[in-house]
């Protein structure tokens, strides 16, 4: 069976290399170093090439899971990386200044990708800052004629992110 | 799980598409146009040499040695105005350095370009991708040679370890016409060595381990 390949991406610290390592069925290849800008005050280490792991459905399916560096320097990854993808996962960091940008700024990035396949977002760390609200999330997508499967999830927790996962096979009509 | 509620009112707005794992799907990618929110993307002065042939004969044009956060201090001005709310994490950059030392870093990356010969650009850059000073011989994009090599050195020391290989001296990038060599200088700080083949692969590597090594002790 053809493995699928997932990409994960969002704003830096919104979670996309702990998401991975959570459900990962074995420890991801990671390409975290540390942070010398403003990121640091939030946490030590980034990514700057690529996270990778691997999850295996119960009918056998592997699920390649493919982590974005989150920083727009490191768009030539981006564009690698999407390459052969089969869905996009953004996850949003809720605690930053301006989640809804952050989330578009995604959504026009990955555009075109996001096009050829389908999107599930993901809103990070709403546990310490609850605004904006998935209804507020819900309403920019509507307000972009965009429709995708928006939850409040924490990164650290593997039924959240298994829940995100299986939202975008929904979509994908792949489970 | 958390936030049941909001779950299932967002499943309600699941799209029902018709999709399959295309095998015959071409590759995607990323749309075209940067969006700019995370980080203003900076367009190096120079524009990437579209041929190399034509870069080689403009070698040894400019000789430059450049300090960027000097540079960077002296356009602060402007960009504050246009900047977006604190979006952006690089707008603080942590690592800072003394002009002093910058000085002597930048004295050691012009004795690496005339002990080398065939060198063209010396970088130093933070293993998350900032430029911090270079020396070019040749119009380069160095924010992006930055940017791309803190990947190129994390991707290698990442395969080195899934390798069961212990340290990862340098990576190296073998083309037909020259060689670009990432090492690091520290735990933030790596040095990128870019050269054509007039200078042998060992004299490129000693010359660019003995100045990582000499930087190192620079940039405490
Ligand atoms: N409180 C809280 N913390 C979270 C949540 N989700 C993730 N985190 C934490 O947020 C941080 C996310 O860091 P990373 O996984 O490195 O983020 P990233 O998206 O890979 O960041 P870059 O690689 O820098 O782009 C980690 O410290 C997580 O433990 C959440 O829902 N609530
Ligand atoms: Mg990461």
């Amino acid at each position: 069976m053809k493995q699928i390949k997932f990409i994960f991406t969002g704003p830096p610290g919104a979670g996309k290399t702990t998401a991975i390592a959570t459900i990962s069925e074995f420890p991801p290849v990671s390409t975290d170093v540390f942070s010398t800008d403003g990121l640091a005050k939030v946490k030590e280490k980034t990514t700057v090439a690529m996270d990778f792991g691997q999850i295996t459905l119960d009918n056998g399916q592997k699920i390649g899971l493919y982590g974005t560096p989150g920083q727009q320097r490191f768009k030539f990854m981006w564009e690698i990386l999407v390459q052969g993808g089969l869905g996009l996962i953004v996850l949003v960091d809720n605690r930053r200044p301006e989640p809804l940008k952050d989330l578009e700024a995604y959504l026009d990035n990955f555009a075109d990708f996001i096009d050829e396949t389908d999107a599930v977002i993901g809103v990070t760390c709403s546990d310490i800052k609850d605004t904006p609200s998935i209804d507020d999330y819900q309403e920019l997508l509507q307000k972009r004629g965009q429709v995708f499967p928006t939850f409040a999830i924490d990164a650290r927790n593997k039924d959240d992110v298994l829940f995100l996962l299986n939202a975008l096979l929904t979509c994908l009509e792949l489970s | 799980m958390k936030l049941t509620r909001d779950k299932l009112s967002a499943l309600l707005g699941f799209k029902g598409q018709n999709k399959s794992i295309g095998s015959e799907k071409k590759p995607i990618h990323a749309s075209e146009t940067p969006v700019d929110l995370i980080e203003k993307e900076k367009t190096d002065s120079p524009p990437q040499p579209a041929d190399a042939k034509q870069a080689n004969e403009q070698a040894d044009i400019t000789d430059s040695t450049q300090l960027v956060s000097e540079i960077e201090s002296a356009s602060d001005e402007t960009e504050v105005e246009t900047q977006e709310p604190s979006m952006e994490y690089e707008d603080l950059i942590v690592v800072n350095y003394t002009k002093e030392q910058l000085a002597q870093s930048e004295a050691k990356l012009a004795e690496f370009m005339s002990a080398c010969i065939g060198a063209y650009g010396a970088l130093i850059s933070t293993v998350d991708g900032h430029e911090v000073a270079y020396s070019l011989k040749r119009d380069l994009p160095t924010h992006k040679i930055s940017t791309m090599n803190s990947s190129l050195l994390a991707l290698g020391e990442s395969i080195a370890k899934e390798s069961l290989q212990q340290l990862c001296q340098f990576v190296i990038l073998e083309n037909s016409d020259g060689r670009v060599v990432s090492l690091r200088i520290n735990d933030i700080l790596m040095l990128t060595c870019i050269s054509s083949k007039s200078t042998n692969l060992g004299m490129l590597l000693s010359a660019g381990r003995n100045t990582a090594d000499s930087l190192a002790k620079i940039l405490r």
